[in-house]
């Protein structure tokens, strides 16, 4: 049984609401019983031990888990009072709602100004005028602006890792998502960059339900207002939501004996 | 750094595991600076300071290096004396028929005419047609074998379609002969030989090689790219138009050119169905010769002048696969878009350094921001996302719903997929239905007998895998010495740049130059006569760049921070090479061989006039015999014993398949020993 | 995981000693190489065969064509050349001796439903360098003429050229296919096709599918009209060596004409020209005489 305190509870029309959600991959069941509202326009953080279905459960999300052969879901996952699963539904529309930035950052082999651009013109955006002003915009929010502004021709490679990573945020930004799925978005970066990461998540907050999984127990406790504890107790059994509610709660008081041994270092 | 054509791109996109940019170790990595750096002038050990280099080790070091530069230059001391000795041999078309006349368009060699140019026409539409045909159905079917199609599926088709390119050209040939010709006899009313069968046959050839080499340029682009492009709300299609394909671009162009290289060098094939007709065809259907087909016709028989006249064919061909080599290289210098030179390297520290924060910085920039500041950052926030908005309501949608086109560019690829299988899947049957009723024991193990080669075929199969297993135990060795050589021990640099070249060129040369090249040399001038060794040295030379480059790639896939481990714990270079870079990349290194194999056994034209055509058991490298291609070609072009043809042609590709099994079965196995993924 | 490297090692080893071997190769038993005609091949394979086992010396034979196999004992690759043809002048400065093995006609063939029974020389001559073009001109239907030339190794192309082209030169349109059985095939399947081969060839076990053979100014290509001299399109079949034969080539050349072959020539399609066939002639003497040597063998057969 997940234990919550003061976690969030949506208006049913509003924001991502999840019942009893259960995934597989093929015969392996991965993800059972996952029951939660994500605060609107917060930052969640997603926490557990390796292979505890933090990662999977944040890609069921936008549906990125349909890319892979024989994955199966059950349960309720709504965004804004749709079923997110419900037969038919354009999961390449629902991707545009739900934005995702990865774990290794992964510009596309093309310019920076191309990168940026991309979602836009799958938008259907072609007047020069229009892209320029979205670039320039959106790498001004991502914070990379000042350090790309004279060569937005360059090949989105050739940046540093933690640009390179501020560049696929830029590039989300561009075509505003309502929210933003951060999966390790900072393993892979160094520190400074990962300060920029950060800040950059408090600016954008306000507007976007961010939801960050992150390994780096400091890094949630710093961002994050709600944590979600997961936990795959059992090999060979699925996992599960153990404890969710407000982070500076959860690390100050968890309700549940696992959720403790994972804070204070116990296991994971 | 200009990058080797031939060899499929380095991934353009980052890989965990190795250099950010420039895919491949930097130099000062894998040179550890005890060998470098200090000369060995002094023994002298201090109790309890540094050792320092021990001559032997240094020697031995720098011996290995020296052997495996000497490996590494045997392409390029191959592919000079090809260019020279077939030069040297073409040199009366110069001397007495004069450069105007063998530009000319009469091909009479008994009338004494030796004017090329419709050959090199016929050579020409030959080529252009089969790629119009084979490139886009390639292509087609690679896309939908790496991102449309189920796991399943992929991994059944893509194996088809793996084995499938090592189908040897002249059962190509023999089907093409057998099957499409009366086909398209009874469709166009003439006798089907003709530029239009070629299409067909030399089509139905390049799609596995430039499917599977496309697919090899899909799969090196991460998944992350497209999980990036679909995160972003691009359909399928969307993702593999604007994403996939361009990231794969110089792979796939790389693909396409091996394809034309092959269809331009194709012999065999296209020798059984073009009908020999050395003029400027009236129509498709009409008999053509070109120039492969007219060498491999003539060779046999010809002297003097029109001998000559052949060789000088065979430097034409040679200077127009080694120029197709050189313009790709040149085309994908010219290309900025590529981030694996040093510049960019160098650009992105020089970034680093200018983007560090201060610690000042660091301190104000902390995540606990005043309330203001979050407020202000709100407002900012709120009318930038409303900017951004506003210019995207300013997107149009298509004339045609992403949707539909996505469903029907979907739909294409996968047409394009099933009709590649399934012409492939034809061409076994055919071969399979006409062949099995003739398979026994006695026709495997038996001698051929009788007016017709009646009986069974056992000295070519003897003759085939002797020349093979003589070939790679020539070049194998050599070819993996050179790859280590450059992949291990070479400055990037223009001695490197050169011997990719040597490789590249020598990989393209068309098998019936390569023939040509053998019988000269090998044959008359080494005096090994129409023998195993002299055939085997020819398929040594072809197949080296082959090894060589798997070799290379294999040896390169190791991850470096392996390589770190070995040099933390001390070994010298050659141990890091002998003990932990070699055996990782074994399987790898094992599976390529494997495939040359596979590949060596199907060569056609290079043994043609090489081993000689005598049904015999060999026993000594300079007994002459006939491989079972040759056997194979000859019952079909005698077009009397089919059956004999049938049986033989089921056993070449049997025994094909299963040197490609088994290197399926060595990556596999490796692969499991990784413990998976 | 060292011993992987080692074992690379112990290939170049393996590859040092096979060049060894091939370098002391070459010490075996009496061997006799048999280059040439692809006509020829089928009587010379059993010959072989049959050689072999009686007289333990063993014989190679292929077919390269008629051409090649000449080349071949020319520069010394080749003992013994099997040839479809005569030589040419070229070749007769060379120095070879030869020997006819068997009489051959050529037969000229069309489709079954093309309704042309007969075709003089000289149309014979036309159609072949192009100049008629469709078979209402030879007194068939209004058909277009689809030419099927041999490759200009083959024997059978040389002796057509020689007896029917005169000195004109082939349409070089026409397409050029390197067997017999190839021409005969496509000659069946298409209705316009006209094609040569040998007799022997004519009748086959191994197709089904049927070709008619034309009459040549008015003779049929029988094995009668072909020992009695009257159909114009006939050839011998011939074995080179280089100076007279000796050894074991003479050995062979002899059981070749000897009765014991006579059964198999037959079995080819060929007549063969008896034991009795003149004392070879010198090569350097012209061809004439290995023809009037050859001729007297057909006379006595």
């Amino acid at each position: 049984m997940t234990a919550y305190r003061d976690a969030p509870h949506n208006d049913p029309k509003q924001g991502i609401h999840v019942e009893n959600f259960d995934f597989w991959y093929g015969e392996f069941h991965a993800l059972t019983g996952v029951t939660l509202d994500l605060a609107q326009n917060k930052i969640t953080s997603f926490i557990g031990p390796s292979g505890c279905g933090k990662s999977t459960f944040l890609r069921c999300i936008n549906r990125m888990n349909d890319l892979i052969d024989g994955t199966r879901t059950a349960g309720t996952m709504q965004l804004d009072g749709n079923e997110i699963y419900a037969e038919g539904v354009d999961p390449v529309d629902l991707r545009r709602r739900v934005g995702m930035i990865f774990q290794q950052p992964n510009p596309f082999p093309k310019s920076i100004y191309e990168n940026v651009a991309f979602g836009p013109r799958l938008q259907g955006v072609t007047a020069k005028s229009d892209l320029d002003a979205i670039v320039e915009e959106s790498l001004k929010r991502a914070n990379l602006w000042k350090e790309v502004s004279n060569q937005l021709n360059k090949n989105g490679l050739a940046l540093s890792g933690g640009q390179q990573q501020r560049l696929c945020i830029a590039r989300v930004l561009a075509v505003q998502p309502d929210v933003l799925l951060m999966d390790e978005p900072c393993s892979a970066i160094d520190p400074t960059s990962v300060q920029k990461v950060e800040d950059l998540m408090y600016e954008l907050a306000p507007e976007m339900t961010i939801i960050i999984v992150t390994h780096n127990m400091q890094q949630a406790a710093r961002v994050s207002d709600y944590m979600a504890f997961f936990l795959q107790e059992h090999a060979g059994e699925p996992a599960t939501l153990i404890e969710y509610g407000v982070t500076g709660e959860i690390f100050s008081a968890p309700q549940d004996q696992r959720t403790e041994d994972y804070i204070t270092g116990r296991f994971g | 750094m200009p990058e080797p054509i031939m060899t499929p791109p380095p991934t353009i996109v980052e890989d965990i595991n190795r250099a950010p940019d420039t895919g491949r170790v930097p130099d000062d990595l894998v040179k550890p600076p005890h060998i470098q750096d200090i000369t060995p002038n002094s023994r002298k050990s201090y109790k309890r300071g540094l050792k320092l280099v021990d001559r032997k080790t240094y020697v031995k070091e720098r011996a290995l290096e020296a052997l495996f530069l000497a490996c590494a230059f045997v392409a390029v001391l191959a592919v000079f004396l090809i260019f020279v000795f077939t030069i040297y041999r073409a040199a009366p078309v110069l001397t007495e028929i004069g450069f105007a006349e063998f530009f000319g368009l009469d091909w009479a060699p008994s009338e004494g005419s030796y004017g090329i140019v419709a050959l090199l026409l016929g050579s020409l539409l030959v080529t252009a047609g089969s790629l119009a045909l084979g490139v886009p159905l390639a292509i087609g079917c690679a896309v939908y074998l790496v991102e449309i199609a189920s796991k399943r599926v992929s991994s059944i088709v893509s194996t088809a379609v793996d084995l499938l390119a090592g189908v040897p050209s002249v059962i190509f040939g023999f089907f093409g002969l057998v099957m499409l010709r009366p086909i398209i006899a009874d469709l166009t009313g003439g006798m089907g030989f003709g530029a239009l069968t070629a299409w067909l046959v030399l089509a139905i050839m390049i799609v596995p090689t430039i499917t599977t080499l496309t697919m090899d340029a899909l799969r090196s682009i991460p998944m992350g790219v497209r999980e990036a492009s679909y995160s972003m709300g691009a359909t399928k299609w969307q993702t593999i138009y604007k994403v996939v394909l361009p990231a794969a671009k110089l792979g796939i162009v790389n693909a396409v050119v091996l394809g034309m290289g092959r269809a331009i060098g194709e012999t065999m094939a296209v020798l059984m169905v073009v009908g020999n007709a050395p003029v400027v065809p009236e129509s498709i259907s009409s008999p053509v010769s070109t120039l492969t087909s007219q060498i491999a016709l003539d060779m046999g028989y010809s002297s003097g002048l029109h001998r000559a006249a052949l060789f000088g064919m065979g430097v034409v061909l040679f200077v127009i696969s080694a120029s197709l080599v050189g313009i790709v290289r040149f085309f994908s210098r010219e290309r900025g878009e590529r981030v694996d030179s040093r510049e960019a390297e160098r650009e992105r520290e020089r970034r680093e350094r200018l983007t560090k924060a201060t610690p000042v910085e660091l301190a104000t920039e902390g995540p606990d921001l005043s309330a203001t500041q979050i407020a202000q950052a709100a407002e900012v926030q709120e009318n930038s996302r409303k900017r951004i908005k506003r210019h995207l309501q300013n997107g149009t949608s298509a004339k045609v719903s992403k949707d539909v086109t996505n469903a029907t560019m979907i739909t294409i690829f996968k047409v394009a997929g099933w009709l590649a299988t399934g012409v492939l899947a034809l061409i076994i049957a055919f071969v399979a239905w006409n062949g099995l009723p003739v398979m026994s024991l006695d026709f495997i193990f038996g001698w051929p007998e009788g007016v017709n080669a009646e009986g069974g075929i056992f000295p070519t199969i003897v003759s085939s895998l002797y020349v093979t297993a003589l070939a790679m135990l020539i070049c194998a060795p050599i070819a993996v010495l050179a790859a280590v050589y450059l992949a291990e021990y070479a400055k990037q640099g223009r001695r490197v740049a050169f011997i990719r070249y040597a490789a590249d060129t020598l990989s393209s040369v068309p098998s019936i130059v390569m023939g040509l090249f053998g019988f000269a040399l090998f044959v008359e001038a080494f005096g090994f006569g129409l023998s195993m060794l002299s055939a085997a040295l020819a398929l040594a030379l072809m197949m080296l760049p082959i090894v060589m480059r798997t070799t290379e790639e294999a040896i390169r896939a190791v991850p470096r921070y392996i390589r770190w481990g070995a040099y933390g714990l001390g070994a010298t270079k050659w141990q890091v090479v002998s003990r932990v870079v070699l055996p990782t990349a074994f399987p790898r290194i094992a599976t390529g061989i494997v495939l040359a194999i596979g590949r060596a056994v199907g060569e056609t034209a290079v043994v043609l006039y090489t081993m000689g055509q005598a049904i015999n058991l060999p026993v000594t490298p300079l007994d002459s015999g006939r491989p079972m291609t040759i056997h194979l070609y000859l019952l079909a072009n005698d077009g009397i014993n089919m059956q004999a043809a049938y049986g033989t042609a089921l056993l070449l590709m049997l025994m094909i398949l299963a040197f490609n099994l088994f290197a399926r079965y060595l990556s596999h196995k490796s692969a499991g020993k990784a413990g998976g993924k | 995981m060292a011993g992987r490297v080692k074992r690379l090692l112990a290939l170049g080893c393996a590859l040092a000693l096979a060049l060894g071997l091939a370098a002391c190769g070459g010490s075996e038993t009496a061997t006799l190489t048999v280059a040439g005609s692809t006509t020829v091949l089928p009587i010379a394979e059993i010959a072989a065969e049959d050689f072999e086992e009686e007289s333990g010396v063993h014989v190679l034979v292929s077919g390269l064509g008629s051409s090649a196999g000449i080349e071949a004992v020319i520069n010394g690759t080749a003992d013994v050349a099997t040839s479809s043809r005569d030589l040419t002048p070229d070749e007769a400065k060379e120095g070879l001796s030869q020997y006819a093995v068997a009489h051959d006609g050529i037969a000229v063939i069309v489709n079954d439903a093309n309704p042309v029974e007969d075709i003089s020389l000289d149309d014979l001559q036309a159609i072949y360098d192009g100049k008629i073009e469709n078979w209402s001109e030879v007194g068939g239907e209004d058909l277009a003429i689809q030419v099927v030339n041999r490759d200009e190794a083959s024997g059978t192309r040389e002796a057509f050229r020689t007896i029917v082209m005169r000195g004109t030169p082939f349409d070089r349109t026409a397409a050029v296919l390197p067997g017999t059985g190839q021409v005969r095939d496509v000659v069946a399947r298409t209705p316009g096709a006209i094609g040569y081969i040998s007799i022997g060839f004519v009748e086959n076990r191994f197709t089904t599918a049927t070709v008619k053979t034309l009459d040549v100014d008015g003779v049929e290509p029988t094995e009668a009209n072909l020992e009695s001299g009257a159909y114009p399109l006939s050839r011998d079949l011939y074995f080179f060596t280089k100076g007279p034969a000796q050894g074991e080539a003479l050995a062979f050349i002899d059981y070749v004409r000897s009765s014991a072959m006579d059964a198999t020539i037959r079995d080819a399609g060929y007549v063969p020209v008896g034991e009795e066939a003149a004392e070879p002639a010198e090569g350097s003497g012209g061809a004439e005489d290995a023809q009037a040597s050859t001729a007297g063998g057909g006379g006595d057969a």
